[in-house]
Protein backbone atom coordinates (compact mmCIF):
# COMPACT_ATOMS: atom_id res chain seq x y z
CA UNK A 1 0.00 0.00 0.00
CA UNK A 2 1.82 3.18 -0.94
CA UNK A 3 -1.21 6.01 -0.28
CA UNK A 4 -2.23 6.13 3.70
CA UNK A 5 -5.16 7.65 4.70
CA UNK A 6 -5.98 7.86 8.56
CA UNK A 7 -8.60 8.16 10.65
CA UNK A 8 -8.58 9.01 14.44
CA UNK A 9 -11.35 8.65 16.93
CA UNK A 10 -12.24 9.65 20.37
CA UNK A 11 -13.91 11.31 22.83
CA UNK A 12 -12.20 14.65 24.28
CA UNK A 13 -9.30 14.28 26.05
CA UNK A 14 -8.50 10.42 24.70
CA UNK A 15 -5.30 11.21 22.87
CA UNK A 16 -6.55 11.80 19.51
CA UNK A 17 -4.19 15.10 18.99
CA UNK A 18 -1.43 13.36 20.78
CA UNK A 19 -1.72 10.48 18.59
CA UNK A 20 -1.52 13.21 15.47
CA UNK A 21 1.44 14.98 16.90
CA UNK A 22 3.31 11.77 16.87
CA UNK A 23 2.04 10.91 12.95
CA UNK A 24 3.38 14.39 12.19
CA UNK A 25 6.80 13.47 13.25
CA UNK A 26 7.34 12.08 9.74
CA UNK A 27 5.71 14.09 7.46
CA UNK A 28 8.24 16.23 5.20
CA UNK A 29 5.07 18.58 3.59
CA UNK A 30 2.63 19.24 5.89
CA UNK A 31 -0.71 21.27 6.02
CA UNK A 32 -2.99 21.08 8.90
CA UNK A 33 -6.46 22.38 9.11
CA UNK A 34 -6.17 24.10 12.58
CA UNK A 35 -9.14 25.40 13.54
CA UNK A 36 -9.39 25.49 17.24
CA UNK A 37 -5.58 26.20 17.23
CA UNK A 38 -4.30 23.04 18.73
CA UNK A 39 -0.74 22.79 16.28
CA UNK A 40 2.03 25.31 15.84
CA UNK A 41 5.24 25.10 14.20
CA UNK A 42 6.06 25.96 11.00
CA UNK A 43 3.80 28.92 8.74
CA UNK A 44 0.83 29.56 10.90
CA UNK A 45 -1.56 31.93 9.23
CA UNK A 46 -5.26 32.43 9.01
CA UNK A 47 -5.44 33.89 5.26
CA UNK A 48 -6.06 32.18 2.78
CA UNK A 49 -4.33 34.03 0.21
CA UNK A 50 -0.78 34.07 2.46
CA UNK A 51 -1.77 30.03 2.73
CA UNK A 52 -1.86 29.43 -1.16
CA UNK A 53 1.16 31.88 -1.48
CA UNK A 54 3.13 29.86 0.87
CA UNK A 55 2.06 26.41 -1.26
CA UNK A 56 2.55 27.55 -4.80
CA UNK A 57 6.02 28.81 -3.65
CA UNK A 58 7.18 26.04 -1.13
CA UNK A 59 4.94 23.29 -3.30
CA UNK A 60 8.11 21.10 -4.00
CA UNK A 61 9.95 22.09 -0.78
CA UNK A 62 9.74 20.57 3.31
CA UNK A 63 7.04 22.76 4.78
CA UNK A 64 4.82 22.73 7.41
CA UNK A 65 2.01 24.85 6.65
CA UNK A 66 -0.72 25.45 9.66
CA UNK A 67 -3.95 27.26 8.82
CA UNK A 68 -6.42 29.00 11.16
CA UNK A 69 -9.19 29.95 9.09
CA UNK A 70 -12.60 31.67 10.24
CA UNK A 71 -14.64 30.82 7.19
CA UNK A 72 -16.08 27.81 5.47
CA UNK A 73 -15.57 29.15 2.50
CA UNK A 74 -12.33 30.14 2.73
CA UNK A 75 -10.94 26.81 3.75
CA UNK A 76 -13.11 25.25 0.73
CA UNK A 77 -11.25 27.32 -2.01
CA UNK A 78 -8.13 26.56 -0.21
CA UNK A 79 -8.79 22.75 -0.38
CA UNK A 80 -9.84 23.54 -3.84
CA UNK A 81 -6.83 25.29 -4.63
CA UNK A 82 -4.86 22.02 -3.04
CA UNK A 83 -6.80 19.29 -4.78
CA UNK A 84 -6.21 21.54 -8.18
CA UNK A 85 -2.54 21.91 -7.94
CA UNK A 86 -1.85 18.27 -6.69
CA UNK A 87 -3.51 16.95 -9.45
CA UNK A 88 -1.77 18.75 -12.56
CA UNK A 89 1.55 19.48 -10.34
CA UNK A 90 3.50 16.64 -9.51
CA UNK A 91 4.92 16.32 -6.31
CA UNK A 92 6.11 14.41 -3.24
CA UNK A 93 3.92 13.12 -0.30
CA UNK A 94 1.72 15.92 1.18
CA UNK A 95 0.63 15.12 4.26
CA UNK A 96 -3.11 17.11 5.19
CA UNK A 97 -4.40 16.71 8.75
CA UNK A 98 -7.67 18.05 9.10
CA UNK A 99 -8.84 18.91 12.93
CA UNK A 100 -12.36 18.34 13.72
CA UNK A 101 -13.43 16.52 10.91
CA UNK A 102 -16.62 17.12 11.29
CA UNK A 103 -16.45 21.12 10.53
CA UNK A 104 -15.45 19.97 6.67
CA UNK A 105 -17.52 16.44 6.49
CA UNK A 106 -20.69 16.19 8.14
CA UNK A 107 -22.80 13.29 7.69
CA UNK A 108 -24.65 15.46 5.53
CA UNK A 109 -22.48 16.96 3.22
CA UNK A 110 -18.83 17.49 2.63
CA UNK A 111 -16.13 20.16 1.15
CA UNK A 112 -16.09 19.24 -2.35
CA UNK A 113 -12.41 19.90 -2.07
CA UNK A 114 -12.27 17.48 0.43
CA UNK A 115 -14.33 14.62 -0.93
CA UNK A 116 -11.86 15.21 -4.20
CA UNK A 117 -8.58 14.76 -1.89
CA UNK A 118 -10.11 11.71 -0.27
CA UNK A 119 -11.37 10.16 -3.52
CA UNK A 120 -8.13 10.64 -5.76
CA UNK A 121 -6.10 12.14 -3.72
CA UNK A 122 -4.07 8.67 -3.38
CA UNK A 123 -3.21 9.36 -7.48
CA UNK A 124 -1.35 12.45 -6.34
CA UNK A 125 0.72 11.78 -3.40
CA UNK A 126 -1.82 13.58 -0.95
CA UNK A 127 -1.55 11.63 2.54
CA UNK A 128 -4.60 12.70 4.93
CA UNK A 129 -5.56 12.35 8.52
CA UNK A 130 -8.86 12.78 9.60
CA UNK A 131 -9.89 13.83 13.42
CA UNK A 132 -12.94 13.46 15.14
CA UNK A 133 -14.64 12.72 17.78
CA UNK A 134 -17.18 9.89 16.49
CA UNK A 135 -17.42 8.13 12.81
CA UNK A 136 -21.00 8.79 13.28
CA UNK A 137 -20.02 12.86 13.18
CA UNK A 138 -18.53 12.02 9.71
CA UNK A 139 -19.25 11.97 5.99
CA UNK A 140 -19.30 8.68 4.68
CA UNK A 141 -16.58 9.47 2.09
CA UNK A 142 -14.01 9.79 4.70
CA UNK A 143 -15.07 6.35 6.60
CA UNK A 144 -14.94 5.07 3.13
CA UNK A 145 -11.44 5.84 2.11
CA UNK A 146 -9.88 5.30 5.12
CA UNK A 147 -7.08 2.71 5.41
CA UNK A 148 -7.01 2.99 8.93
CA UNK A 149 -9.24 4.02 11.67
CA UNK A 150 -7.86 4.30 14.98
CA UNK A 151 -10.57 4.24 17.77
CA UNK A 152 -9.36 5.87 21.04
CA UNK A 153 -11.57 5.86 24.15
CA UNK A 154 -14.59 6.64 22.93
CA UNK A 155 -16.84 6.88 25.99
CA UNK A 156 -16.67 7.12 29.65
CA UNK A 157 -17.89 4.97 32.32
CA UNK A 158 -18.78 7.38 34.41
CA UNK A 159 -20.55 7.94 37.88
CA UNK A 160 -23.65 9.04 36.40
CA UNK A 161 -24.10 5.85 34.18
CA UNK A 162 -23.37 4.04 36.87
CA UNK A 163 -26.94 5.45 38.41
CA UNK A 164 -28.75 4.64 35.49
CA UNK A 165 -28.11 1.01 35.09
CA UNK A 166 -29.26 -2.26 36.99
CA UNK A 167 -26.13 -4.78 38.79
CA UNK A 168 -26.21 -6.87 35.39
CA UNK A 169 -25.89 -4.31 32.78
CA UNK A 170 -23.10 -2.63 35.06
CA UNK A 171 -21.12 -5.75 34.94
CA UNK A 172 -21.89 -6.08 30.87
CA UNK A 173 -20.68 -2.53 30.45
CA UNK A 174 -17.17 -3.53 32.59
CA UNK A 175 -16.89 -6.58 30.84
CA UNK A 176 -16.97 -4.80 27.42
CA UNK A 177 -14.50 -2.10 29.31
CA UNK A 178 -12.21 -4.61 30.30
CA UNK A 179 -12.15 -6.13 26.80
CA UNK A 180 -11.57 -2.89 24.67
CA UNK A 181 -7.57 -1.86 24.86
CA UNK A 182 -9.83 1.74 24.11
CA UNK A 183 -10.45 2.31 27.70
CA UNK A 184 -7.77 -0.46 29.46
CA UNK A 185 -4.71 -0.35 27.59
CA UNK A 186 -3.08 -3.35 25.98
CA UNK A 187 1.02 -3.08 25.51
CA UNK A 188 1.02 0.63 26.63
CA UNK A 189 -1.63 1.72 23.49
CA UNK A 190 -4.60 4.06 24.70
CA UNK A 191 -6.08 3.15 20.82
CA UNK A 192 -6.93 0.20 19.12
CA UNK A 193 -6.75 0.29 15.09
CA UNK A 194 -9.50 -1.13 12.95
CA UNK A 195 -9.20 -3.42 10.78
CA UNK A 196 -6.53 -4.77 12.66
CA UNK A 197 -5.51 -5.08 15.66
CA UNK A 198 -3.41 -8.29 16.50
CA UNK A 199 -0.37 -6.41 16.17
CA UNK A 200 0.79 -7.21 12.95
CA UNK A 201 -0.67 -3.53 11.82
CA UNK A 202 1.98 -1.00 12.68
CA UNK A 203 0.40 2.32 11.68
CA UNK A 204 2.99 4.57 12.38
CA UNK A 205 5.02 2.27 9.91
CA UNK A 206 2.16 2.85 7.79
CA UNK A 207 2.51 6.30 7.80
CA UNK A 208 6.12 6.74 7.67
CA UNK A 209 6.61 4.55 3.90
CA UNK A 210 3.50 6.70 2.86
CA UNK A 211 5.66 9.93 3.06
CA UNK A 212 8.49 8.03 1.91
CA UNK A 213 6.98 7.08 -1.77
CA UNK A 214 8.42 8.55 -4.70
CA UNK A 215 6.76 10.81 -7.76
CA UNK A 216 4.47 8.22 -9.22
CA UNK A 217 4.40 9.56 -13.19
CA UNK A 218 7.80 9.23 -14.12
CA UNK A 219 8.44 12.86 -13.40
CA UNK A 220 11.70 13.81 -10.83
CA UNK A 221 11.25 15.90 -8.43
CA UNK A 222 13.72 18.23 -6.77
CA UNK A 223 14.02 17.63 -2.97
CA UNK A 224 14.86 21.00 -1.49
CA UNK B 1 15.76 35.38 -27.36
CA UNK B 2 12.48 34.31 -28.88
CA UNK B 3 9.93 32.03 -26.52
CA UNK B 4 10.30 28.29 -28.04
CA UNK B 5 7.62 27.59 -30.60
CA UNK B 6 4.50 25.51 -29.68
CA UNK B 7 2.78 23.33 -31.53
CA UNK B 8 -1.16 23.85 -32.39
CA UNK B 9 -2.02 20.54 -30.76
CA UNK B 10 0.00 21.02 -27.99
CA UNK B 11 -1.10 24.67 -27.42
CA UNK B 12 -4.47 23.71 -27.23
CA UNK B 13 -4.13 20.85 -24.63
CA UNK B 14 -1.91 23.23 -22.51
CA UNK B 15 -5.02 25.59 -22.90
CA UNK B 16 -7.84 22.77 -21.96
CA UNK B 17 -5.68 21.63 -18.81
CA UNK B 18 -5.44 25.42 -18.07
CA UNK B 19 -2.87 26.56 -15.55
CA UNK B 20 -0.26 23.80 -14.71
CA UNK B 21 2.42 25.34 -12.19
CA UNK B 22 1.62 25.89 -8.64
CA UNK B 23 1.93 29.60 -8.63
CA UNK B 24 -0.28 29.68 -11.76
CA UNK B 25 -3.26 28.26 -10.13
CA UNK B 26 -2.55 29.88 -6.82
CA UNK B 27 -2.98 33.37 -8.99
CA UNK B 28 -6.33 32.27 -10.50
CA UNK B 29 -7.65 31.35 -7.28
CA UNK B 30 -6.33 34.09 -5.25
CA UNK B 31 -8.91 36.15 -7.45
CA UNK B 32 -11.99 33.55 -6.48
CA UNK B 33 -10.42 33.81 -2.90
CA UNK B 34 -10.64 38.23 -2.71
CA UNK B 35 -13.90 38.15 -4.58
CA UNK B 36 -15.42 35.67 -2.02
CA UNK B 37 -13.96 38.08 0.87
CA UNK B 38 -15.38 40.67 -0.71
CA UNK B 39 -18.56 38.94 -0.03
CA UNK B 40 -18.15 37.20 2.78
CA UNK B 41 -15.68 39.67 4.53
CA UNK B 42 -13.68 36.55 6.22
CA UNK B 43 -10.12 38.50 5.02
CA UNK B 44 -10.94 40.81 8.06
CA UNK B 45 -9.22 40.69 11.17
CA UNK B 46 -10.76 39.39 14.09
CA UNK B 47 -12.22 41.77 16.73
CA UNK B 48 -11.29 41.40 19.98
CA UNK B 49 -13.73 39.87 21.25
CA UNK B 50 -13.92 36.62 19.08
CA UNK B 51 -13.31 33.80 21.92
CA UNK B 52 -10.26 31.29 20.77
CA UNK B 53 -9.42 28.13 22.62
CA UNK B 54 -6.05 28.95 23.35
CA UNK B 55 -6.81 32.31 25.47
CA UNK B 56 -4.74 33.02 28.48
CA UNK B 57 -4.75 34.70 31.94
CA UNK B 58 -7.97 34.33 33.98
CA UNK B 59 -11.28 34.45 32.57
CA UNK B 60 -13.11 37.77 32.95
CA UNK B 61 -16.28 38.52 34.87
CA UNK B 62 -19.64 37.03 33.20
CA UNK B 63 -20.59 40.69 32.06
CA UNK B 64 -24.40 40.87 33.09
CA UNK B 65 -26.70 44.02 33.07
CA UNK B 66 -27.34 45.59 35.88
CA UNK B 67 -30.97 46.49 35.33
CA UNK B 68 -32.09 43.83 33.13
CA UNK B 69 -34.60 44.97 30.51
CA UNK B 70 -38.28 44.30 31.02
CA UNK B 71 -39.28 41.24 29.25
CA UNK B 72 -43.08 42.60 29.38
CA UNK B 73 -43.35 45.92 28.29
CA UNK B 74 -46.74 48.43 28.22
CA UNK B 75 -46.91 48.51 24.46
CA UNK B 76 -46.87 45.00 24.02
CA UNK B 77 -48.26 43.00 26.73
CA UNK B 78 -49.88 46.05 28.19
CA UNK B 79 -51.91 46.75 24.69
CA UNK B 80 -52.68 43.24 24.28
CA UNK B 81 -54.58 43.36 28.46
CA UNK B 82 -56.47 46.25 27.41
CA UNK B 83 -57.59 45.45 24.57
CA UNK B 84 -58.88 42.03 25.73
CA UNK B 85 -60.70 44.39 28.61
CA UNK B 86 -62.23 46.43 25.62
CA UNK B 87 -63.36 43.37 24.16
CA UNK B 88 -65.28 42.06 27.44
CA UNK B 89 -66.81 45.09 28.11
CA UNK B 90 -68.25 45.66 24.81
CA UNK B 91 -69.71 42.27 24.73
CA UNK B 92 -71.12 43.16 27.91
CA UNK B 93 -72.79 46.29 27.12
CA UNK B 94 -70.22 48.04 29.44
CA UNK B 95 -68.90 51.56 28.44
CA UNK B 96 -64.47 50.59 26.85
CA UNK B 97 -61.82 51.83 29.22
CA UNK B 98 -60.61 55.59 28.95
CA UNK B 99 -57.20 56.69 27.76
CA UNK B 100 -56.40 57.26 31.23
CA UNK B 101 -57.32 53.74 32.04
CA UNK B 102 -55.60 51.81 29.09
CA UNK B 103 -52.54 53.52 30.49
CA UNK B 104 -52.77 52.74 33.63
CA UNK B 105 -54.02 48.84 33.23
CA UNK B 106 -51.18 48.68 30.41
CA UNK B 107 -48.76 50.10 32.96
CA UNK B 108 -50.10 47.64 35.78
CA UNK B 109 -49.97 44.56 33.70
CA UNK B 110 -46.26 45.24 32.25
CA UNK B 111 -45.12 45.39 35.89
CA UNK B 112 -47.03 42.74 37.28
CA UNK B 113 -45.99 40.03 34.53
CA UNK B 114 -42.28 41.44 34.81
CA UNK B 115 -42.62 40.91 38.44
CA UNK B 116 -44.75 37.53 38.81
CA UNK B 117 -42.44 36.37 35.43
CA UNK B 118 -39.71 37.62 34.93
CA UNK B 119 -38.98 34.45 32.82
CA UNK B 120 -41.64 34.78 30.40
CA UNK B 121 -40.12 34.74 26.94
CA UNK B 122 -42.65 36.16 24.81
CA UNK B 123 -45.81 37.37 24.83
CA UNK B 124 -47.32 35.68 21.50
CA UNK B 125 -48.41 32.34 23.13
CA UNK B 126 -50.46 34.17 26.02
CA UNK B 127 -52.07 36.44 24.15
CA UNK B 128 -53.25 33.65 21.52
CA UNK B 129 -54.18 31.84 24.49
CA UNK B 130 -56.24 34.73 25.82
CA UNK B 131 -57.72 35.46 21.97
CA UNK B 132 -58.61 32.16 21.53
CA UNK B 133 -60.99 32.04 25.29
CA UNK B 134 -62.44 35.65 24.00
CA UNK B 135 -63.28 34.30 20.76
CA UNK B 136 -65.23 31.47 22.63
CA UNK B 137 -66.65 33.18 25.33
CA UNK B 138 -67.68 36.43 23.21
CA UNK B 139 -70.01 35.38 20.73
CA UNK B 140 -71.67 33.14 23.40
CA UNK B 141 -72.30 36.58 25.82
CA UNK B 142 -73.07 38.32 22.70
CA UNK B 143 -75.67 36.05 21.37
CA UNK B 144 -77.17 36.25 25.46
CA UNK B 145 -77.73 39.53 25.28
CA UNK B 146 -78.85 39.77 21.85
CA UNK B 147 -81.90 37.56 23.50
CA UNK B 148 -82.31 39.56 26.32
CA UNK B 149 -82.60 42.59 24.20
CA UNK B 150 -85.09 41.09 22.07
CA UNK B 151 -86.73 38.75 25.23
CA UNK B 152 -87.17 43.23 26.64
CA UNK B 153 -88.61 44.53 23.66
CA UNK B 154 -91.47 41.69 23.46
CA UNK B 155 -92.17 42.21 26.83
CA UNK B 156 -92.30 46.18 26.23
CA UNK B 157 -94.50 45.73 23.30
CA UNK B 158 -96.59 43.21 25.04
CA UNK B 159 -97.27 45.61 27.84
CA UNK B 160 -98.37 48.68 25.43
CA UNK B 161 -100.36 46.16 23.24
CA UNK B 162 -102.31 45.05 26.84
CA UNK B 163 -102.69 49.32 27.71
CA UNK B 164 -104.12 50.44 23.64
CA UNK B 165 -106.43 47.15 22.49
CA UNK B 166 -106.60 49.32 19.22
CA UNK B 167 -102.84 50.00 18.58
CA UNK B 168 -101.44 48.30 15.61
CA UNK B 169 -100.18 44.82 16.61
CA UNK B 170 -95.93 44.99 16.60
CA UNK B 171 -93.94 41.78 16.20
CA UNK B 172 -91.32 41.35 18.57
CA UNK B 173 -87.76 39.80 17.30
CA UNK B 174 -88.28 36.72 20.34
Amino acid sequence: MKNCTITILGSKGSGKTQFSLRLRKDCQRLIVLDRLMEHEGGFVTSNPEAAVDFLANNWRGKYTLVTRFRSEVATGLFLRYLATTAERCQTLPVALLVEEADFYARPQGIDPGLAALYNYGRHFNVNVIAIARGDTDLHRTIIQNSDVIVACRMQKFSTEMRERFNGNEIDSIRRLQTITPAVTPVKGKHYMLYPDDDGRLDVFKLWKNAQAIGPTRGLTVPDK
Amino acid sequence: MTAPEVSVTEGAAREAAGPTTPQEIASAFKEQIRDAAAESGFLAPPSKSEKTRTRTGKPGAPVVPLVPPPLWTPDGIGSVVTMAHDMAFAAFDVPSLEPEEQKQLSNASAKFLNAAWPTGASWEPHAAMVLTELSIIVPRVAAYQMQRKAEREAAENKKKISKNPEAPETVGLG
